[in-house]
């Protein structure tokens, strides 16, 4: 056992123990019993539902989840005081070409050349949902929640609207709708910009059995769902079979949705920045919170330095003359 | 004691842990409003120099940081008094009471109370900003913890620590305000000078502080009295702080082991070289210094 390890193990024993003494930790059976899910995406299927007007899985999200899209009053979208703008994507509903606080899937289309060939990927976008997710971790309200299961969920009547989850996601997946949620409560005109929405993995679909309903639709079964060990081991199969290569197992340490393209990643980002697409997909992309746990064990040693500090201390103060009161 | 012109209040330890906690805290409280969007959609980071200010990683990190400083500040602070057995500062019974009476007299309504060295207000005033840290300093170690991976804990944990932690923030705020606020009334600002030089002026101990100057004076008659660290609670010092130093260094890992095996050897011959060792540097045992 080395360091890190003992740090680990102390700050989760701790931890736990609290947990345990308030009785919090009480895992609900349900979930206890559910293995993390997670998909597989296959761009060597995908091809963008060419002849139709929307892709399946496109048109089958904003149908599911039209219910809870933003309806916002008109005169409550007002600018982000002291700025001058503000996000309001409530006249543009009909935007499927990338991300909105309406359209939480959608799905590029990539011109690249790749072994001398030129060749045309589709690849469907959407939160990853990953396993150590900054955008939950950092919300400075508690908004965003990564569930047992895998989903990491934003609860629409806590989000503040801030943003700050789009701008630590190495995607930019959340976006923001103006004019919705609590902070018409508090002060709207000073403080709050909306609610952030964005994919949940159809989790009340998947808490009552279902698929995915973009899963379901998609004609080609370009998306697989499944556990998430179960998602990596198919998307290694289909890489070993193709000589392809896989993302989303490593990128943002980790996440529970794995693609799979015979075209290296590097490529397709490079493209897709080349074309002004977003969101990219840079390869092996760091966590924000990498950083900063470095810096974590510095302050389960505190404690204990402050505490030999203070011995070493006292005990100089009482060898010297009591000048020290 | 009529001759002396300043006295010491706060040593050169407690003037150390003081700005130690004040300068972190200032920097957990800038860097901790950073973790809200509030830089960016205000312009503070169009201020020149503040531009950093909107950067999450850099306000982060900044936090971490500071929150190293103030925990070890906040450790050393509890662990050096207890070991001294200084607890002047702690709330006692009619504080509130007192509080009162010391603040109406300050604008003059009646005379003020003989006190210690610490007014009641002031036992007050750090149990206030002492809570404030503690609660802060608690719900933050759930918030670093849970940002390890994988480390989940359930949504409701995570709700309380967050909004306590947010509310151990305006505390905070509250208390330094009110802290810096006592500072405007005349009476209090002779206390000024001490947090920066550690010395007050004597007449104003005398003054205000009639009950302290009594026991100081009595301890210069009688001599200072030293209170040095028996030899058993040496050993345990330094057995302790072995097995922590084990712990906490890799290359150190035999110490624990050592230490145990050590403690022992000597529960159950009577062998103890850390004993020897402390006997040299001329510390008694409990018996030794009852005899004396």
């Amino acid at each position: 056992m080395n360091r890190r390890e003992f740090l680990k193990r102390t700050a989760i024993a701790g931890i736990a123990g609290g947990i345990a003494l308030t009785g919090l930790g009480k895992l609900k059976p349900a979930l206890a019993a559910t293995a993390p899910v997670g998909t597989m995406i296959d761009l060597t299927k995908c091809d963008g539902c060419a002849g139709r007007k929307l892709p399946a899985c496109v048109e089958v999200c904003r149908e599911t989840n039209r219910d809870r899209f933003p309806r916002p009053r008109p005169e409550d979208i007002q600018p982000y005081w002291p700025q001058k703008k503000f996000e309001d994507w409530s006249k543009k509903q009909d935007v499927t070409n990338r991300l909105t606080p309406y359209n939480w899937t959608f799905v590029q289309k990539v011109e690249v050349e790749y072994q001398g060939k030129k060749a045309t990927v589709f690849i469907p976008r959407r939160c990853m949902h990953c396993d150590n997710p900054p955008c939950a971790n950092l919300c400075p309200f508690s908004a965003q929640e990564k569930t047992p299961e895998g989903p990491v969920l934003i609860d629409p009547n806590a989000c503040f609207g801030g943003a700050k989850c789009r701008e630590v996601c190495p995607w930019q997946i959340p976006q923001r709708q103006a004019g919705v949620g609590l902070y018409l409560k508090i002060a709207p005109k000073l403080a709050g910009g909306g609610v952030m929405y964005k994919c949940d993995l159809c989790y009340s679909r998947i808490s009552r059995g279902s698929l995915p309903a973009c899963v379901e639709a998609c004609p080609r079964e370009a998306i697989a769902f499944g556990t998430k060990e179960e998602m990596r081991r198919k998307a290694h199969v289909r890489a070993a079979a193709i000589n392809g290569y896989i993302y989303g197992e490593k990128e943002n340490g980790g996440t529970s949705t794995f693609y799979v393209s015979a075209v290296p990643f590097e490529i397709l980002h490079r493209a897709l920045i080349a074309q002004k697409q977003v969101p990219g997909l840079p390869v092996g992309v760091e966590n924000y919170l990498e950083n900063v746990n470095g810096l974590a064990e510095g302050l389960l040693i505190a404690p204990v330095a402050g505490v030999l500090a203070a011995g070493l201390a006292v005990y100089k103060g009482m060898k010297g003359d009591g000048d020290n009161e | 004691m009529n001759k002396v012109r300043r006295i010491k209040r706060h040593s050169l330890v407690v003037r150390f842990v003081h700005w130690s906690v004040a300068v972190s805290t200032f920097l957990l409280i800038f860097s901790g409003l950073g973790q809200l969007p509030i830089y960016k959609r205000y312009m503070v980071d169009k201020i020149p120099g503040l531009s950093w200010s909107s950067d999450f990683s850099i306000t982060l990190t900044l936090h971490y940081v500071a929150a190293i400083w103030l925990v070890f500040a906040a450790i050393f602070h509890i662990v050096y008094h207890s070991l001294r057995r200084e607890f002047a500062l702690l709330p006692r019974r009619g504080d509130f009471k007192e509080s009162f009476i010391i603040i109406k007299s300050m604008f003059g309504f009646c005379e003020e109370p003989p006190c210690e060295k610490y007014l009641a207000e002031q036992r007050l005033a750090y149990a206030f900003i002492a809570f404030s840290l503690l609660l802060l300093i608690v719900t933050g170690f759930i918030k670093v913890i849970k940002n390890f991976s994988g480390i989940t804990f359930s949504d409701a944990v995570l709700n309380w620590a967050t909004h306590l932690h947010n509310l151990g923030m305006v505390m905070i705020v509250i208390g330094i305000i009110a802290h810096l606020a006592a500072f405007i009334l005349k009476a209090n600002r002779p206390l000024l000078p001490s947090m920066f030089t550690g010395y007050v002026d004597a007449d104003y101990v005398r003054k205000r502080h009639s009950l302290w100057c009594e026991q100081l004076q009595k301890k210069t008659s009688t001599g200072a009295s030293r209170q040095g660290l028996t030899l058993e609670r040496a050993v345990r010092l330094v057995a302790g702080s072995f097995i922590f130093a084990g712990l906490v260094v890799d290359a150190l890992w035999w110490l624990p082991w050592f230490v145990g095996f050590m403690l022992l050897v000597s529960a159950l011959t009577g062998f103890c070289p850390a004993e020897t060792l402390l006997r040299q540097f001329g510390h008694q045992s409990q018996q030794e210094k009852v005899k004396v």
